[in-house]
């Protein structure tokens, strides 16, 4: 019988992915739909926890506090602020972050060696969104100095804007300017991507 | 601390790279709020964010899986204290009380889903109030032979008697009738609803028996909305939770009344939306959960109105995991919850 392939595809159609339906299962309390969602992120939050941490332990513990805010509270995934891998990126992004400024052990990259992780990449494990995400490092690179090393104290080493403005020997607004000036650029590059693709 | 527009979209960059305080953080999160368009760019700049991300990919250890995923295990269901399930029950008395009490004079005689006008409706509901009063022994009600465990034919005599009277005394009794019974139950303290009592010749626990009716006043006040051409009404989380767990936990017995229980094996139901939940039920009677067989994954009001039988189960929205001939078994066997 076909029916399995055609069912899956309505309840996604009114969810919008496959994922948000797994989150919708999780929701009503279905350990299995959390495993699946385990199997497809953990790789993505493990790897963007150990950026930031730079430490094992610390980025299993952001893991950790991912899938546990994942189980707890999947009301918070909002369909309209973007996809499930968005929202999980985010969620790690911002726990790594809280990690790394509560861990006083916590010891700092210096900026050069800022970029060399990306060769640890398991980047084929993740297909397309790893090619975009590439391209958006190599479009990194390409950002002026003084964006490319904002963004980077920012995103990578989990600096607030004003540490950033401290590092750089810059004012704080201007910090910010350049953070917003960074990503909208970047924002551009990831929307000739998607456009490329439809 | 708030900010104004400007303020809050030059941090905007800061915002989305988590590279506030807390406290200047909550305030962008709420002018966010207020300034829509701050809301989509914040939206544009975050999924930028989020892709530098899938870069940096790296398999965790596989221990970590386990200990991750064995920390966080459902919790157990609570059952309601038997005032919780009286109050929502007479919820549900009261939601149909209301629907009644705007039915319009010339619309009594329409037909419903359930093969009665809307007056032949609520003079059957007469009778089974009567009968379930009985099986509670508050009251005396002697089916017509032959008709003992005929949920429908043991209140054909009550439906005839009520076409004398006007749509407004009948609609009059149902109340009289539902409101005594709810009153006697609640003045037990609860205890009738420990009973176990014979309901049309199946042995069912009264908590049960109660959510069944709670399945069957939602059901009759839909039929007689359809009737009037007004919206259906979802029930609230509350009142679904304790039905979706009535209809979940009934599947042992509608897969044997179907004539298709598996024994050793078992069917996870995970119904989605507030009122939901996941069950893991064995598909024979007084047997233990064993493997699954088959995840079937629905919106849990959909999937209460295939239990009620207003929803037929090929036309259910539903998600198969397994074996799908088994999926299709367990939703035609929630359709014989209510039959």
């Amino acid at each position: 019988m076909s029916t399995t392939v055609l069912d899956v595809a309505v309840l996604e159609r009114r969810f919008g992915s496959s994922e948000a339906v797994l989150v919708a299962r999780v929701a009503a309390g279905d350990d299995s739909a959390l495993a699946s969602l385990y199997d497809r992120f953990a790789s993505l939050v493990h790897g963007i926890a150990f950026r930031v941490t730079c430490e094992r332990g610390l980025a299993e513990e952001v893991v950790q506090d991912v899938f546990t805010a994942l189980w707890q509270r999947p009301g918070a995934f909002d369909p309209e602020r973007g996809s499930v891998r968005t929202w999980l990126a985010t969620l790690a992004h911002r726990r790594a972050v809280d990690r790394v400024r509560a861990s006083e052990r916590a010891r700092r990259r210096d900026l050069a060696s800022a970029t060399t992780d990306v060769a640890d990449v398991d980047v084929a494990a993740e297909g397309e969104a790893a090619d975009v995400s590439a391209r958006l490092w190599a479009a990194v690179d390409t950002l002026p100095d003084d964006q490319r090393d904002a963004v980077r104290l920012a995103y990578a080493e989990g600096r607030t804007y004003r540490e950033v403005a401290g590092l750089l020997g810059i004012p704080e607004g201007t910090a910010k300017s350049r953070l917003r000036l960074g990503l909208r650029k970047l924002a551009g590059v990831l929307g000739e991507q998607e456009l490329s693709w439809s | 601390m708030e900010l104004t527009r400007d303020q809050a979209a030059e941090l905007l960059g800061a915002y989305v790279l988590d590279a506030l305080d807390p406290p200047e953080a909550e305030a962008v999160e709420q002018a966010l709020g207020e300034f829509p368009d701050l809301r989509t760019e914040a939206v544009r700049l975050g999924s930028a964010v989020s892709a530098l991300g899938t870069a940096h990919a790296v398999a965790p250890p596989a221990a970590l899986r386990d200990r991750v995923l064995g920390d966080l295990r459902p919790e157990p269901r609570e059952t309601e204290d038997p005032f919780t399930l009286l109050a929502l029950y007479r919820r549900q008395m009261e939601e149909l009380s209301t629907v009644l009490a705007d039915v319009p004079g010339a619309a009594w005689t329409r037909d419903t889903a359930a093969g009665w006008t809307i007056h032949e409706l609520v003079a059957h509901l007469i009778g089974v109030e009567h009968y379930v009063a009985s099986r509670f022994d508050l009251g005396d009600f002697t089916p017509s032979p032959g008709t003992e465990h005929d949920h429908v034919g043991m209140t054909v005599p009550t439906i005839e008697a009520e076409r004398l009277r006007s749509p407004d005394e009948t609609r009059r009794a149902w109340e009289r009738a539902a409101w005594a019974v709810v009153g006697r139950l609640e003045a037990s303290g609860g205890t009738l609803l420990e009973r176990r009592i014979d309901l049309y010749g199946i042995p069912t626990s009264a908590r049960t028996a109660l959510v069944a009716r709670m399945f069957e006043l939602w059901t009759h006040a839909d039929d007689v909305r359809r009737a009037l051409g007004r919206p259906l009404v979802d029930p609230d989380p509350e009142r679904l939770a304790t039905m979706s767990d009535v209809a979940a936990r009934s599947l042992p017995t509608g897969m044997t009344l179907f004539g298709r229980s598996r024994p050793g094996q078992s069917a996870r139901v995970v119904l989605l939306g507030p009122g939901g939940g996941t069950w893991t039920v064995p598909l024979a009677p007084d047997e233990e959960a064993g493997p699954t067989g088959v995840t079937v994954v629905s919106d849990v009001v959909d999937f209460c109105r295939v239990a009620a039988m207003r929803l037929d189960p090929e036309e259910l929205d539903h998600d198969v995991e397994g074996d799908p001939e088994l999926a299709a078994d367990v939703l035609r066997a929630v359709a014989i919850f209510a039959a």
